[in-house]
């Protein structure tokens, strides 16, 4: 036990029910739940954390591993491996259906996450601005930032104008929805009734692009016309994230006023009718129609 | 696929296939690189499984007249379409697919198989063309700059190496050494022989356009002369995989010789 202990985990912090707000981590942290490895989980909320590790970083006595693959392949040399039970055909599928999801679902997160202003500038640049600690805010949201506009020019290069860009990569996102959500069928999970890696990888993309209360609901609503994905993430989260707040715990006060379009603002109200109440007054006054009532 | 794209789909799809359809891609002799060589070979394949007509038209600027800038593409009648899924959808917007029979389960197989051909195979191949060095200097160098006057080979050579590396670093696989690209390959190559588990094609109807995808990249990795033969050893380890590229290579490539 006393060599299990020192196992640790570096990751961002999680919010609205999600363990980690970024990607990589969540698969990280799930990996080790659903393998039961006995993890100590620490936050990249201090100075001395942002300057020691990125993440997400597993630590194990000297050797630290940067990369969900490679903590992946470490935790396997070490016999905590949740994809034992797969047949030789179910690894094939497995192998072939990670990289789509990979492949088609990690564009959409990146944009969704970084490149759609609105989500961008209300959202997921302020709540990793509060939970990091300064400078480090300023440097992983800069970096966060250049690498999905990297991603960008590579999969689509000649096309800059974000609405066409938006809606290829929607649609790129739809067709891999339809095709995890054929494999999944019924069935609890991808293959049989544990979580595998695909579960695993399935699980990250989907839940933050589900949970987190970005300005622009077009992705989640995407998701919604596949009832049994959604069946899917929220069963993953009563297995094993019951306990997780769903509160928000950096951005206090979701703000009403800008988070849609269509509500009315009182205070607007007021003004427009205050102004239009004195306008009248004061043109009743000036043609002496009051003046003459009151005296 | 953008709007564009999409128009040219559903126009397309009023008209019967042209007579003066053509598949433009580099020269295959000398400039062509492994990749691109592989894409253009499936797009080929596709075309004759689905028995439809073209003509080749060997361009040295291919590349920069397509319109995403990826080779192949081809121009039927006022249309044009690059790469195999655009293609793929060009074609069966005319009514004539190779997909037909296919349950929905196995439409999202070949899905899942064809996007682990483009993420895995596809990318070790731009790898190994540009990232290693003896490949580099002794074979993609000489041919993507031939078709160059000096000194511009070199200056495109090192744009064209500065936007492959880049494309490798958004991916995460620049940071790979040599001996992990050769483990994905492998792994990639493992799960399409247990696919394909001792059948004809990977479905039982007949070739679709995931075995043209497969052909196109194994048979130009077998075939081709490269300083490192890793690549080519690798998929011989897989002898179902060899013989499904013969029987497609006979079946559809050496008819023509013939005739």
């Amino acid at each position: 036990m006393s060599q299990q202990e020192k196992f640790q985990l570096y990751v961002y912090d999680g919010d609205y029910s999600l363990p980690s707000l970024d990607v990589e981590c969540t698969k990280s942290i799930l990996y080790t739940a659903v393998a039961g490895v006995p993890v100590q989980v620490k936050l990249l909320n201090s100075l001395k954390h942002c300057l020691l590790y990125s993440a997400p970083t597993f630590v194990h006595k000297n050797l630290a591993f940067k990369s969900f693959g490679e903590i992946v392949l470490y935790l396997r040399t070490l016999n905590y491996n949740i994809d034992n039970k797969l047949s030789a055909n179910q690894c094939s599928e497995s192998l072939a259906l990670t990289n789509l999801v990979q492949a088609k679902l990690k564009p959409v997160a990146e944009f969704a996450y970084w490149l759609d202003q609105r989500n961008c500038d209300e959202f997921t640049n302020v709540w990793f601005m509060k939970a990091l600690p300064i400078p480090f805010n300023y440097i992983h949201t800069r970096r966060f930032r250049d690498k999905a506009v990297g991603l960008m020019e590579t999969i689509y290069p000649v096309e800059c104008n974000l609405e066409v860009l938006k809606e290829f990569i929607n649609r790129m996102a739809t067709d891999c929805l339809s095709t995890l959500s054929t494999k999944l069928g019924t069935n609890d999970y991808f293959f049989g009734v544990t979580p595998s890696t695909l579960d695993v990888i399935a699980y990250a993309y989907l839940a933050p692009l589900m949970k987190l209360p970005f300005p622009s609901t077009e992705i989640n609503s995407i998701i919604n016309m596949w009832p049994n994905l959604v069946n899917f993430v929220k069963r993953i989260d009563t297995d094993y994230f019951a306990d997780l707040p769903k509160q928000p715990k950096y951005l206090k006060q979701p703000e009403k006023t800008t988070s849609s379009d269509d509500d009315v603002s009182y205070v607007a109200i007021l003004i427009l009718t205050v102004s239009a109440t004195s306008l009248i007054i004061g043109f009743a006054f000036s043609r002496g129609i009051l003046s003459s009532s009151m005296s | 696929m953008s709007l564009i794209d999409r128009i040219t789909v559903e126009l397309g799809a009023q008209e019967p296939w042209p007579k003066d359809v053509k598949l433009f891609q580099p020269y295959d002799v000398e400039q062509i690189l492994l990749p691109d060589n592989a894409n253009c070979l499936a797009v080929q394949a596709f075309l004759k499984m689905c028995h439809l007509e073209f003509q080749l038209e060997l361009r040295a600027n291919a590349e920069s007249m397509s319109p995403t800038l990826k080779v192949p593409f081809i121009k039927a009648g006022r249309f044009v379409t690059a790469e195999l899924e655009g293609i793929v959808q060009f074609v069966n917007g005319k009514g004539i697919s190779l997909t037909d029979k296919l349950d929905a389960n196995q439409k999202a197989d070949m899905r899942a198989y064809m996007s682990l051909l483009h993420s895995v195979i596809e990318v070790a191949e731009l790898y190994i063309c540009w990232v290693d060095k003896e490949t580099y200097n002794e074979v993609t160098s000489i041919r993507n700059g031939s078709i160059y006057p000096w000194p511009l080979n070199h200056i495109q050579n090192v744009i064209k190496r500065h936007q492959v590396i880049k494309k490798l670093k958004a991916l995460s696989w620049y940071n790979k050494t040599l001996e992990e690209v050769f483990q994905e390959v492998e792994n990639c190559c493992e799960a399409l022989s247990i696919r394909l588990d001792g059948k004809i094609y990977f479905f039982v109807d007949g070739p679709t356009e995931l075995d043209a995808l497969v052909f196109g990249h194994l048979f130009t990795i077998l075939t081709t002369p490269l300083p490192r033969s890793d690549l080519a050893n690798i998929v011989r380890k897989y002898p179902q995989l060899i013989n499904l590229v013969k029987r497609i290579e006979d079946e559809y490539f050496k008819k023509q010789i013939k005739n």
